[in-house]
């Protein structure tokens, strides 16, 4: 057996690291070391995390002033007027031009968003006088016309119209083959032999 | 002293609640420190056999691991966490530093006096162990280092590695016999 022969290597490795133990104040030395970076470590992340925070704000502040605006949102607004719901009254046998005037209803915006208003089906009712308000339309519009009312029927106009009679000229057939123009005449020759029906026969 | 504190066990503190403060925090970074200094030193050895290297990265390993305390959620992952933090770094250290072999063949080169003969043994031991583990793979080479320090069980080492203990046998097992091929 030879005197540097080796059994078992994991047994002769632990020897051999039991052999060489950490040099002596190795624990003492790591220790301060330690405490010493401790005490150093608070300035250096000072200088550590301030440049990254200035530069993110920076960056930030960038992007802020960068980005557009956005538009203020569009508020749809109506101007909900009062429909004019009358009464479920008895009908007027004339109801006068200002009694029906439009009404105007509470001047005022407001959102959409309003909780619809309770379904409320008015009665059937005549609210216009239409002959009135055709009646002030054309007062409007200028007095172009006169309009008068009378009892009496219109004059026919279909009665005032005179029918003329309609004269029509002669007609004139002209013969095809004499006196005829050259142009009009219908040319009638005879069979050709050379054609391709003479040669067939 | 060391030894007395590297020995403690594990602490088995909880998560604190949100409103604990920096001394609390500090104290029981503290608690963490003394539990796994030990840890960290072997594991970094592991990779740079030497020590005061394996020290400045177990240092800069805890001094990283100190800013983020607050931030690990499960404090009772701290040595896993720390374990592959330092193995890491051990080994990005390893890779950067392209003096470090030229010094460890002058350091073995010095060790080599004639005029001690066991120690001779030993070194040339510890150089063929320490060969013959550079050859495994990463994954193997981790769960060797880890068995080997401070008598950690496959339970130890599958919570250390976050790893089903299963994993954890397969890979010892296998890295025992690749091992012991490479020594033979």
């Amino acid at each position: 057996m030879k005197p540097d022969h080796i059994d078992d290597p994991i047994e002769a490795l632990r020897a051999e690291l039991e052999r060489v133990p950490p040099p002596a104040g190795y624990v003492a030395r790591l220790r301060q070391r330690i405490d010493a970076e401790a005490e150093a470590s608070p300035r250096v992340s000072w200088w550590r995390w301030t440049l990254p925070v200035v530069a993110l704000a920076v960056v930030l502040l960038a992007i802020a002033i960068n980005r557009p605006t956005p538009q203020t949102p569009v508020v749809s607004t109506v101007r909900i007027e009062q429909p004019p719901v009358a009464p479920a009254l008895p009908p007027t046998p004339a109801p006068s031009p200002i009694a029906h005037a439009p009404v105007q209803g509470p001047e005022g915006v407001r959102r959409v968003a309003v909780a619809p208003p309770p379904v409320i089906e008015p009665m059937p009712e005549i609210i216009t006088n239409q002959a009135e308000v055709l009646r002030s339309l054309w007062a409007r519009s200028g007095r172009k016309a006169i309009l008068v009312e009378s009892s009496d029927p219109p004059p026919d106009p279909a009665a005032e119209i005179v029918v003329a009679p309609i004269e029509i000229a002669p007609i004139v057939i002209k013969p095809l083959t004499n006196g005829g123009t050259p142009g009009n005449s219908p040319i009638v020759r005879p069979p050709d032999r050379n054609s391709s029906e003479g040669r067939a026969k | 002293m060391n030894e007395l504190v590297d020995r403690l066990p594990t602490p088995s503190v909880s998560v604190e609640s949100a409103s604990e403060t920096a001394e609390d925090l500090a104290r029981e970074f503290d608690a963490r420190v003394l539990d796994s200094s030990r840890m960290a030193f072997h594991v970094a050895y592991s990779v740079l056999r030497h020590p005061q290297d394996a020290e400045d990265v177990a240092q800069d390993a805890f001094i990283r691991a100190r800013r983020s305390f607050h931030r690990l959620r499960d404090r009772d992952r701290f040595r896993a966490w720390l374990a592959r933090m330092v193995w890491r770094m051990a080994l990005d250290l390893r890779r950067g530093d392209k003096n470090r072999r030229s010094r460890e063949e002058k350091v073995a080169v010095t060790d080599l006096t004639p005029s001690h003969e066991v120690q001779l043994l030993e070194d040339e031991r510890s150089r063929r162990l320490w060969s013959a583990i550079d050859l495994l793979p990463e994954s193997l080479r981790l769960v060797v280092v880890l068995t080997s320090i401070q008598e950690h069980s496959v339970k130890d080492v599958a919570s250390l590695m976050e790893l089903p203990e299963g994993t954890v046998k397969s890979r010892l097992f296998t890295a025992r016999q690749r091992l012991q091929e490479l020594l033979r």
